[in-house]
């Protein structure tokens, strides 16, 4: 019997990305989620995940870079991510979402608080699309590594030295 | 654990940097210099002549018509930005270090300190204020002082700045003043001193986490935003995350928004690799001339 080839590949998704894949030996992974947000997604059954890394919230505010980057901005990013995941064959109804990110400087007047912008946005287009999350590790002022094992379907972050399963 | 009188003898020690930089400085901060002051100090240094005319001849400065004096080059870039380049071309090798005491991989705190800089640069588009033109270098020397600091930071002094950040709910500066009684930022001021650049660029790297905003020092002003802004972006979090006081009035004063805010950032997460390049082509041109 010959050996089975499929070793792990990691795909590292870069600030203002995205990668998805249907390959079931494949870890995706985003770094320094800061006040930007990761949406990881996962269905089982057609193996499609992926893992989207947006940093700002809304793409009126810029919308040269908006084309240029389309997956900076969290109004056009994310229903790009998941169109991707259902051109791949994966369904809304078994879809697993899990989000972190959206942490914050110490900022009394709210004008820095693009984290909680970020999170408001995409809440936004979760509950006009009828998206569910179903765990989120979202504020505070920490910076967060998100991971999707596309085997398991495990979704986790590291965070001060420390992982955390969502 | 180092005092900062330590830490000044260490910094007494740091190769010195080329006269005309302080130089090109103190003009740029002088209300009173004018534009031939500032031609002949660059002309006078032919590094900084050659940086210059290269950089206003780059594609990511040049409209298409090519500069062949330094008085053109400053009038197409700036003498701040001409400073800021050569700085950064220097300072290339130091910043691109792991900095382990902060948590900082190789080339994370060069990326960092090149991403403040373009937003300092950018600045002007999105908050319609004139930024002081020191402003640039202050920006991308900024965080220096981590570069210093970092190797004091192991084992137990790092892990009590954690404890002592966590256990009183401090901001991450604020935790590292506690426990070794000043802090990365002061560190940069005394650096920048110690090279003779004017106090207002010393201040704004000073006092980046304490900006004032009574309109005296709108570098240090830009220099506290573009900081802000390479956190936002996801570049340099290291271990001070984001636990940093933002300075909303600093933002206002320069007449920023938080729409124009997010253009900035957009602006400079776009243009930073292209602009990581041109320093880090420049540094390496400079290595070639030096053998």
């Amino acid at each position: 019997m010959t050996a089975q080839i499929l070793t792990e590949r990691r795909l590292v998704v870069g600030v203002a990305d995205m990668k998805m894949t249907n390959r079931e030996s494949d870890v995706i992974v985003t770094h320094a989620l800061g006040s930007c947000i990761g949406i990881a997604i996962y269905d089982p059954t057609a193996m499609v995940g992926g893992i989207l890394h947006f940093m700002l919230p809304d793409a009126s505010a810029n919308p040269q870079r908006a084309a240029e980057s389309p997956w900076m901005f969290g109004s056009t990013a994310i229903p790009a991510f998941f169109k991707k995941a259902y051109e791949l064959g994966a369904t809304k109804p078994r879809l697993i979402v899990k989000v972190a990110g959206g942490a914050q400087f110490l900022d009394d007047k709210e004008f820095f608080a693009i984290g909680k912008r970020n999170h408001t946005m995409m809440r936004k287009i979760f509950w006009q699309n009828g998206v569910l999350t179903k765990t989120e590790h979202v504020g505070g002022t920490v910076s967060r590594t998100l991971f999707l094992e596309m085997s398991s379907g495990r979704i986790w972050i590291a965070t001060g030295g420390k992982e955390i399963d969502l | 654990m180092i005092s900062l009188g330590e830490l000044s003898r260490e910094i007494e020690h740091l190769d010195p940097i080329p006269v005309s930089q302080p130089l090109l400085a103190q003009a740029i901060a002088d209300p009173n210099a004018d534009l031939q002051k500032i031609v002949t100090i660059i002309e006078y240094d032919p590094a900084l002549t050659a940086n210059a005319l290269k950089l206003a001849n780059s594609a990511y400065y040049s409209p298409g018509v090519p500069v062949h004096s330094v008085r053109e080059a400053v009038a197409r870039l700036g003498a701040g930005r001409i400073l800021q380049h050569s700085v950064g071309r220097m300072m290339h090798g130091k910043l691109a270090q792991a900095c382990p005491g902060y948590d900082l991989a190789e080339e994370e705190l060069w990326h960092h300190s090149v991403a403040a800089a373009l937003a300092a640069d950018n600045l002007p588009r999105y908050a319609k204020t004139a930024i002081h033109p020191v402003a640039f270098t202050a920006s991308l020397l900024h965080d220096i002082g981590k570069f210093i600091l970092s190797r004091h930071l192991a084992g137990e002094v790092k892990e009590e700045i954690k404890k002592v950040e966590h256990e009183h709910r401090l901001p991450y500066v604020e935790a590292e003043r506690a426990v070794l009684g000043f802090d990365h930022a002061q560190v940069g001021g005394v650096i920048a001193r110690r090279w003779n650049f004017p106090d207002t660029l010393a201040d704004a790297i000073a006092r980046h986490h304490h900006p004032r905003h009574d309109g005296e020092n709108s570098a240090l002003c830009a220099v506290h935003i573009g900081n802000a802004v390479a956190k936002i972006i996801g570049v340099g979090m290291g271990s001070e995350e984001m636990n940093m006081l933002a300075d909303s009035a600093s933002a206002r004063s320069l007449g920023l928004t938080p729409t124009t805010l997010e253009a900035l950032c957009a602006t400079v997460a776009y243009e930073l690799p292209s602009v990581v390049a041109i320093f880090e082509e420049e540094s390496h041109g400079v290595q070639h001339s030096h053998r």
